[in-house]
């Protein structure tokens, strides 16, 4: 093939300027020592390096998680190891077991004032905040969860703890639209059910409202009403459709009737069921076991599972702990209540009653031993809970080690092996522009004469 | 018997030729720089002696007459030509893209900046935050900030990938279009200056050398096939026509010029009669004066490279009923996917967009109330990247919004409860089937592996057509170098032959003062006898 200086130089130069592309390279990777620079130059790590950054954050985030849950929990195990020690020694032989049948009546009202006392360090230990949140509070977030009402029942939530009977009043939810009754007129709405369905007039807002067989029944015209609409239609129209169906309304202050939530948030009709409409209860007692029951979950990385709003429990971390579930709540078969506040109170009123007889105030002190190994037990289930934690803390560490060597395998480059490397181009691109004057230079042009 | 002033002839025809050729010589010397110069040569013949007499045969030995120079020629491989242009325009065609590309990976790529999906991380983790105070208007305003942040990036990316349309679409316009007539108007004209040159009798080679090299870049843009055409001029000369051609896709060829007429390209925006979809149209103007829209035609080419990025969206081109762009009617068949310009990124955004709202605003509504999170910022139209916003809800509400719960609860306040944040929280781990508004499946997985599917997606196209690229480049190289092999100035061969013409020079010059003194001879010293 002939040969000539133009096709000599015009290589030369191509190739000279593809040594200084890759030293250009090299020299890039020796700054940041990444082995991409852009998921172009390799899309397969790229993908690897995108899913292992995602691991990594959601392991940051569980270990965030998990060490809010650790505080939480020893906050609350040193709260409840208190109420603990209280217990005990209201149990010990300075107070409780002192009460024999002959006492002095001296000897009572010391121990009685040591028992409302005792009584008001539960409530203040159980209303106990961590930051800005309630620790004993379950679901329930504006205000401290233990307070007393009227009566000096201690009240969790506005809920009483030993009848369950909501202080708000009767309440009912129907499909979503939670109406509340009114402390007042709790007497005439207690045992009611109420249903809301569609009707046929045109236009918004409530058709008819009609009480019969104990069933309020709320039509709505055929586009349906809001919560305002709903309130304004109750307070104004219930007295009339109780009076229609004869029944007395003496004493009932409608204006109370509240409709929670949103104003302009849709009101939903009665559901179905089997054909059937679902007719809401109307109560104001409330389920103390859910109450106690209630679950915070935070996601740890174990696998969360959520169906249908609910979360399998054993897929995320349970960091609520109801106040009344270390306490006590409800009546035990005989009458006597199970929270350790309303014993003590118990206890205390027989003592400083006039008929005082050690056969009244024996069950309330059996109940007392009952409540308080419960209460054990429950600290024992945060113990068993923290030991998860640590377990569970371990686990995250190693991953997040495993996770960031890896990330340093796909994304980084050997330092050595980088240097190198851009050595070996400057080696390479040297000696090309060494080698490159021996061939353009000469000609024949040169050694003619 | 010749006559005796012919070697003198015979000498004179030498020193001219060997002129001439020195000039050619120092003509290619000159020129051993010069970009696209073919080197010359002077076409050298011997003379023979005169023709046969008709009426007797002659008895004396006959000589050849000299030396002529007929004329200067290019040396030139015209197949290599045809092989370098056509693997330019797929050079040019596989650049552009790259390029293209190489402006939507700016947007795209997370490797090194923080892009969409880490934002998306920052909300997962915000909402992880939130469980621990559920319910608390300022906890939830840290997830309010980063969604906020959120659909900024999507307005952004929207953004971005707009303009780089819109800049693609004016190079197309100003740089390609405008280049190409400039050129075959250029070219044109050249040929008609060429083709009077050789009828007039002179090769106008440097023209001709202008020429190629303006058909080798108009070779970049579209794919040509030359034709020369000899035509008679009379008194047995011919002349060279040159005629340029559009080999379009379907074999059909369109005359770009054909001596001194031309076509002319145009560039046009419509919409797609299949899809609805905006395009950008090239079209031709061809010597009859009819203008028509040559999309299908450019196969490859600079021209190609533009329409494809500008024009195909990838699985978003799927699923229609075809229509015929001339006659309208439906051809019965439906279209397929074509390949991934930057519609198919820009409408693979608004479909995240608008999935991540509806799985989101369905997440916080209940059954009672509809409380969307995200809406579109235009009132009326639908969600798509750009106009993706916090809904006028969320962000005028000063308490809490978040849905934290959808348990029932018998008391007034369980706005502590975590798990509907839990639900919104997996939603985000959870796999969705990315669908085009016609069905066609775009991808299976979450939110972030959507994102970082698209930017994978550009990567592996990127190397793909990288590779392409590298391969015509250096065969393009090859074809170049043999090219020149065939038609580049030696500066070794022109210094011999420099050597060569001169001593053939002094060669002429000596036989004639050779004959000068044999004439002398014959005419001073011949016949003094007597005298």
């Amino acid at each position: 093939m002939r040969v000539t200086m133009p096709m000599i130089s015009k290589q030369y130069s191509k190739n000279l300027n593809s040594n200084l592309s890759s030293l250009n390279e090299a020299g890039n990777k020796t700054t940041n020592f990444r082995k991409f620079n852009k998921a172009s130059e390799d899309p397969f790590s790229a993908a690897k390096a995108y899913q292992l950054r995602r691991e990594y954050q959601q392991n940051q985030d569980y270990q965030s998680n998990l060490s809010l849950a650790q505080s939480m929990l020893e906050t609350a195990e040193s709260s409840v190891t208190t109420i603990n020690n209280i217990a005990q020694e209201v149990n010990s032989t300075d107070i409780l077991k002192a009460i024999t049948s002959t006492m002095a009546s001296n000897d009572k009202k010391i121990v009685s004032t040591k028992l409302r006392a005792t009584q008001e360090a539960i409530v203040s230990t159980m209303n106990t905040q961590l930051g800005s949140n309630y620790l004993f509070g379950g679901s329930g977030a504006a205000s401290a969860p233990f307070t007393l009402d009227a009566n000096g029942n201690l009240l969790y939530r506005g809920v009483n703890v030993n009848t369950g009977e909501n202080s708000a009043g009767a309440t009912s939810d129907v499909n979503g639209t939670k109406i509340c009754f009114g402390v007042a007129n709790t007497d005439l709405f207690n045992g009611y059910t109420i249903t809301i369905e569609q009707g046929l007039n045109l236009g918004r807002g409530i058709e008819s409202i009609n009480v019969s067989g104990g069933n309020i029944a709320i039509t709505l015209n055929a586009e349906g009403s809001n919560n305002g609409e709903l309130q304004t239609a109750l307070q104004n129209q219930l007295d009339n459709a109780f009076t229609a169906a004869g029944i007395g309304t003496a004493g009932m202050d409608f204006s109370k009737i509240t409709v929670s939530g949103n104003a302009s948030a849709t009101v939903k009709t009665s559901e179905f069921v089997s054909g059937n409409m679902v007719k809401s209860t109307i109560s104001n007692i409330v389920d103390l076991d859910a109450l106690a029951n209630e679950k915070i979950y935070v996601d740890l990385g174990l696998g969360l599972n959520v169906n249908n709003n609910n979360v399998q429990a054993q897929s995320a971390f349970n960091i609520s702990m109801p106040g009344i579930a270390y306490l006590g709540y409800g009546t035990n078969a005989d009458g006597t209540p199970k929270n350790i506040y309303s014993l003590l109170g118990k206890i205390a009123d027989q003592l400083e009653s006039g008929g005082f007889s050690m056969d009244n105030v024996k069950p309330y002190l059996n109940a007392f031993d009952d409540s308080q190994q419960q209460l054990l037990t429950k600290i024992t289930d945060i113990g068993a809970r923290t030991d998860t934690l640590e377990y569970t803390q371990k686990r995250l560490e190693n991953m997040e080690d495993s996770l960031l060597a890896k990330i340093d395998k796909v994304e980084y480059e050997n330092p050595v092996d980088a240097i190198m490397d851009y050595k070996m181009q400057q080696y390479t691109y040297t000696a090309a522009l060494q080698i490159g004057t021996n061939i353009l230079q000469p000609t024949f042009l040169d050694f003619m004469k | 018997m010749s006559s005796t002033f012919a070697g003198v002839y015979k000498a004179l025809s030498g020193i001219q030729t060997s002129q001439l050729q020195l000039q050619v010589t120092g003509q290619n010397m000159t020129n051993v720089s010069t970009n696209g110069y073919t080197r010359q040569r002077a076409d050298v013949y011997s003379v023979g002696s005169s023709g046969n007499n008709m009426r007797y045969a002659s008895t004396t030995a006959a000589v050849g007459a000299g030396v002529m120079a007929t004329g200067v020629s290019q040396l030139r491989d015209p197949y290599l030509d045809i092989r370098f242009r056509s693997e330019n325009a797929k050079v040019g065609d596989t650049t552009t893209q790259l390029s293209a590309m190489s402006d939507i990976e700016n947007v795209l790529d997370e490797v090194k900046t923080d892009g969409l999906e880490a934002q998306m991380k920052a909300l997962v983790s915000q909402l992880q935050n939130l469980c621990e105070d559920a319910g608390n208007g300022v906890s939830e305003s840290t997830v309010k900030t980063s969604a906020s942040i959120l659909v900024n990036m999507f307005n952004n990316y929207s953004e971005q990938l707009s303009s780089i349309r819109n800049q693609q679409k004016g190079y197309l316009k100003d740089n390609a279009v405008n280049k190409v007539n400039q050129l075959i108007g250029n070219i044109s004209h050249l040929s008609e200056e060429i083709r009077m040159s050789e009828i007039s009798g002179s090769s106008a080679l440097e023209l001709e050398d202008q020429r190629n090299s303006m058909l080798d870049e108009l070779s970049q843009y579209v794919n040509i096939e030359i034709q020369k055409n000899s035509v008679d001029i009379g008194s047995g000369r011919t002349v060279d026509e040159l005629s340029v051609y559009l080999v379009g896709a379907s074999g059909t060829k369109h005359t770009l010029i054909n001596n001194e007429e031309y076509a002319k390209f145009g560039f046009g925006m419509g919409t797609s009669a299949t899809t609805g979809k905006e395009c950008v149209n090239v079209t031709l103007t061809d010597l009859s004066g009819s203008t028509k829209t040559i999309n299908s035609e450019l196969s490859t080419g600079v021209f190609h490279g533009y329409l494809k990025i500008l024009n195909e969206n990838g699985e978003y081109d799927a699923g229609f009923a075809v229509i015929d762009p001339v006659s309208y009617n439906p051809t019965g068949e439906t279209s397929s996917a074509s390949g991934h310009g930057i519609g198919y990124y820009q409408l693979s955004l608004d479909t995240l967009a608008q999935k991540l709202a509806a799985v989101m605003n369905a997440a916080n509504s209940t059954n009672t109330e509809n409380k969307p999170l995200f809406a579109s910022s235009v009132a009326g139209e639908q969600i798509t990247a750009s106009n993706i916003a916090l809904s006028s809800q969320w962000e005028n509400s000063t308490g809490a919004y978040i849905t934290t719960t959808k348990q029932p609860s018998g008391v007034e306040d369980n706005s502590k409860a975590t798990d509907n944040i839990l639900a919104m929280i997996k939603e985000f781990s959870t796999d969705i089937d990315f669908q085009t508004e016609n069905g066609v499946s775009l991808f299976t997985g979450t939110f972030q592996e959507f994102v970082t599917n698209l930017s994978n997606t550009l990567g592996l196209e990127q190397g793909n057509i990288s590779s392409q690229n590298n391969t015509y480049s250096t065969t393009l190289a090859t074809i170049d170098k043999q090219r020149l092999s065939v038609s580049s100035v030696d500066i070794n061969e022109e210094g011999i032959n420099l050597i060569m013409y001169n001593q053939a020079m002094t060669a002429a010059c000596r036989f004639m003062t050779t004959l000068d003194e044999s004439l002398d001879n014959v005419i001073s010293k011949m016949g003094i006898v007597g005298r």
